[in-house]
């Protein structure tokens, strides 16, 4: 299952107009990038904190909901986010390419 | 003395005693104005105040005005009228009363000696000078009784004035006072009778003149020490005091310091969730607690270790399964944005020139659907999920003889993600058909070329069949070229039926561990048998190639087969026709399908260019149309009683509605390149007004249907209360009574489609 979830980053990144993907661990800590090393630093930091606190607007409106996906769409890029208890999977995408 | 007398004095008291009030408290303003006023004076601004009243007691006597206004004068006299006179007492002595004396009329009722003394009196004098106070009291306090209920009135007598009996004393003892004082030596004076003792004073005065020279020498610092010390006043009750002042113990600060307990900050936000998180949490601890409690402990210790290696893995694996949730719906997001245009043609673009084109529609590709591995297979079937309206399963296999394919794939799309495959499940053998269950969306089941069936559940990974025919014994003897689910068996089990290249058709039972297997019908050809290789005699047996099961009456299905020939057949006569649809066609048919609103209704297709649409229990069509090429597929429309679409081998798709136009095809679109693909399959989406199709490269398009190609029927007045359904089978009936009318007369000719 590993192998494939691997197999669908892969294929992720070779989708149209994906600028990069991101693997989050638990502690913020980005353990797979394909972004370069400033750029993905920044973007875990940046991205589970965001995470965190739309976690906890969610959950604070109805604890028994959850958050499940997270886009931020800009004027450049959109930032996909899977934020998950235990990792955080993050894929930019130029989406006007 | 008359008892009135009392209370009138007190009364009169009482009236004294408030003029005295009066005059004393003028600042006392509320006094002052209940004292003016009295009760009824109240003004201004002050009559808010509560009058003051007297209460009186009840039994008091009720005085005339006059009695009120009467004088009672009263005398204040020196003798005492309660003084008993004549008082007597026994004498034993004599044996008779005797006569005593009247008793004083002074009557002492406090004598205290005051230790106050006149600042210029003569004592003061002398204490002042250091001297020595006199051993008796100065004054006394008399009060003296003058009469009964009167005010007392205080005397001050300073004694040694006035006490006749003191003078006499001193008169008397003068001469021994003297001798005393010089006995005693003390520094006490008795000279203060300063005025009569001149005498007395001179007689001291001498004697100090005659002890100064004796004692003067060796005294006089005594006495100047003597005179310059304050003489201390012994007291009245001649008692001395003395204190000692011990050493103050020096005041001292000792400390120590403890070891700090060690504190630790903490700090963080709490909200509701973090609250309800750990609510949720403590009521599953208590929940385990529980049933640990009900479990006792059988258990022993290995197995735990065991259980926790196990949760472990079984988290780790439920972590990576998230993981891979996540990225697929990461890709779905991905892909949304990359086909963005698509995904709103696909839910809200209608073209707009339908409605000047009178009758005819068209169909806007959307999505092309492919797997890498699969491009050189044909796509074999197509079938949506019932559950999951976009999604779709696909078989690859091959159509062909001259095909160097040998092996299949079953993929299932979504087209959430256009770009790759949600299951893929690669197969040894080329599948050439497969199935959803209605029932039970996640089993497939799928005919492959090698005559195995098997069935899947698409939710577990692709990797083994839940079932599969068991391979010797069990298997079709050629291609399966159809599968269908069928109803349950009365045990409850789930159960399929499948048409193969070899004559037969199967019926499969899902059992416990395997698929139970009856024929239920083998398509002997009606001809005679012909000598076999060896010299027996063989009964040829029909290729069947596609099936359709009446849908209301599960019992009786068509059989379509490579002769051209369709039987109709019922799963309870295994051996009998019910019915025989001879030259159907010239060449193998492809598809039958009942009428999704007219179970009487069918239509097959053929590779004989041709689309019939018959009628049950008639043996001549009710249309045909021809096509020209081979027609690889044909499917009734879910949303239209009289729109067909086919897919035929010159890569066009075409539409009929047959309310349109009898004759023509309302649109007939080229899908794909003529010269190089063909297409061989075709299936309508149930809910959204779009159908796949696919070709011999792998690959699977969508088409959505112009708002002409999904006419709907505009129901009348009369016919508001019906349902869709109803008018759509209105709808069909009507135009089959254009084409039924005479049922001995000759078959409308076949009207050949022009390109």
């Amino acid at each position: 299952m590993a192998q494939e979830v691997e197999e669908t980053m892969k294929r992720i990144q070779s989708h149209k107009g994906v600028v990069g993907t991101i693997v989050v661990n638990a502690e913020g800590i980005p353990i797979k990038s394909t972004l370069d090393n400033t750029t993905t630093v920044q973007y875990a930091g940046l991205i589970s904190q965001l995470s965190d606190k739309a976690r906890s607007v969610v959950r604070d409106l109805d604890p028994t909901n959850d958050l499940t996906f997270l886009r931020i769409r800009s004027k450049k890029h959109e930032v996909m986010v899977a934020p998950d208890k235990e990792f955080i999977l993050i894929v930019v995408q130029n989406p006007v390419d | 003395m008359p008892p009135s007398a009392p209370k009138k004095q007190s009364s009169k008291l009482s009236d004294n005693s408030k003029d005295i009030s009066l005059t004393k408290t003028k600042t006392s303003r509320q006094d002052l104005m209940v004292g003016n006023l009295g009760p009824a004076g109240a003004a201004g601004d002050t009559d808010w105040y509560r009058p003051k009243t007297f209460l009186k007691p009840e039994d008091q006597l009720q005085l005339s005005e006059a009695d009120l206004q009467e004088e009672i004068a009263r005398v204040l006299m020196v003798h005492n009228t309660r003084i008993p006179d004549s008082l007597v007492e026994w004498s034993w002595k004599w044996r008779e009363f005797v006569r005593l004396p009247d008793p004083p009329h002074l009557v002492t009722l406090l004598n205290i000696s005051g230790t106050m003394l006149l600042k210029e009196s003569e004592e003061a004098r002398v204490q002042m000078a250091g001297g020595v106070i006199s051993e008796f009291p100065i004054c006394f306090f008399f009060a003296e009784m003058k009469a009964p209920n009167s005010i007392y009135t205080l005397h001050i007598v300073a004694e040694a004035d006035d006490d006749p009996h003191a003078d006499k004393e001193k008169g008397d003892g003068l001469t021994d006072e003297l001798d005393e004082q010089e006995d005693e030596d003390d520094d006490t004076l008795i000279g203060d009778e300063d005025d009569d003792d001149a005498r007395e004073a001179d007689v001291s005065a001498d004697k100090k003149k005659t002890d100064g020279p004796t004692e003067a020498e060796g005294e006089l610092d005594e006495d100047e020490a003597e005179v310059a010390r304050p003489k201390k006043v012994p007291n009245q009750f001649n008692f001395c005091e003395r204190a000692a002042l011990t050493y103050d113990n020096p005041m001292r600060d000792v400390t120590t310091q403890t070891v700090p307990p060690p504190t630790a900050s903490f700090n963080g936000h709490v909200f509701q969730w973090i609250i309800f998180d750990e609510y949720q949490e403590d009521f599953l601890q208590q929940q385990k607690e529980k049933e640990k409690e009900r479990k006792v402990a059988p258990m022993t210790t290995q197995p735990k270790k065991e259980d926790a290696k196990r949760k472990v893995q079984s988290e780790a694996m439920a972590g990576t399964f998230r993981m891979l949730q996540a990225a697929k719906t990461l890709e779905r997001m991905v892909n949304q944005n990359i086909f963005d245009d698509i995904s709103q043609d696909y839910r809200y673009w209608n073209d707009p020139s339908d409605e000047f084109k009178d009758g005819e529609g068209s169909l806007l590709p959307l999505w092309r659907f492919s797997y890498e591995k699969t491009k050189k297979h044909d796509v074999t079937d197509m079938c949506f999920n019932s559950r999951y309206y976009d999604f779709f399963a696909v078989s690859f296999g091959s159509m062909s003889f001259e095909s160097t394919v040998a092996s299949g794939t079953v993929c299932l799309f979504s087209l959430k993600n256009p770009s790759y495959p949600e299951w893929i499940c690669p197969i040894e053998s080329p599948v050439m058909c497969l199935d959803f269950s209605m029932q039970h969306p996640h089993l497939l089941v799928i005919g492959t070329m090698d005559g195995t069936v098997a069935v899947y559940n698409v939710m577990l990974p692709p990797t083994a069949p839940q079932y599969k025919s068991n391979d010797v014994v069990q298997k079709h003897g050629g291609i399966v070229w159809e599968v269908r689910w069928a109803p349950d068996t009365e045990e409850g089990n789930l159960a399929f039926y499948s048409v193969s290249i070899d004559g037969k058709i199967n019926h499969w039972v899902l059992n416990q561990n395997d698929l139970g297997v009856t024929t239920v019908m083998t398509l002997y050809l009606d001809r005679d048998p012909i000598p076999g290789p060896d010299g027996t005699m063989i009964t040829l047996k029909g290729c069947g190639t596609c099936i359709a099961f009446h849908p209301t009456d599960k019992n009786i299905f068509l059989v379509g087969t490579e002769e051209g020939t369709i039987y109709k057949c019922n799963t309870a006569y295994s051996s009998v026709y019910m019915k025989t649809y001879k030259e159907a066609h010239n060449m193998p048919v492809y598809r039958i399908v009942f009428n999704k609103y007219n179970s009487s209704i069918f239509a097959s297709c053929s590779g004989d260019w041709r689309i019939k649409i018959w009628e049950d229990d008639r043996l001549e069509p009710l249309f045909m149309f021809d096509l020209g090429v081979p027609i690889g597929d044909v499917q009734w429309a879910p949303y239209s009683s009289t729109v067909l679409a086919c897919v035929s081998n010159d890569g066009k798709v075409t539409v009929f509605d047959l309310n349109v136009n009898k004759y023509r095809p309302i649109c007939s679109q080229a899908i794909v390149s003529k010269k190089r693909s063909k297409l061989t399959r075709l299936a309508f989406n149930q809910v959204l007004p779009f159908l796949v199709v696919g070709d011999d490269k792998g690959v699977v398009n969508t088409l959505k249907l112009s708002p002409n190609l999904r006419v709907r029927v505009k129901p009348t007045k009369k016919q508001l209360h019906l349902s869709q359904a109803e008018l759509e089978s209105l709808k069909l009936e009507r135009l089959l009574s254009f084409v039924r009318e005479p049922p001995v007369l000759t078959p409308p000719k076949d009207v050949a489609v022009t390109h």
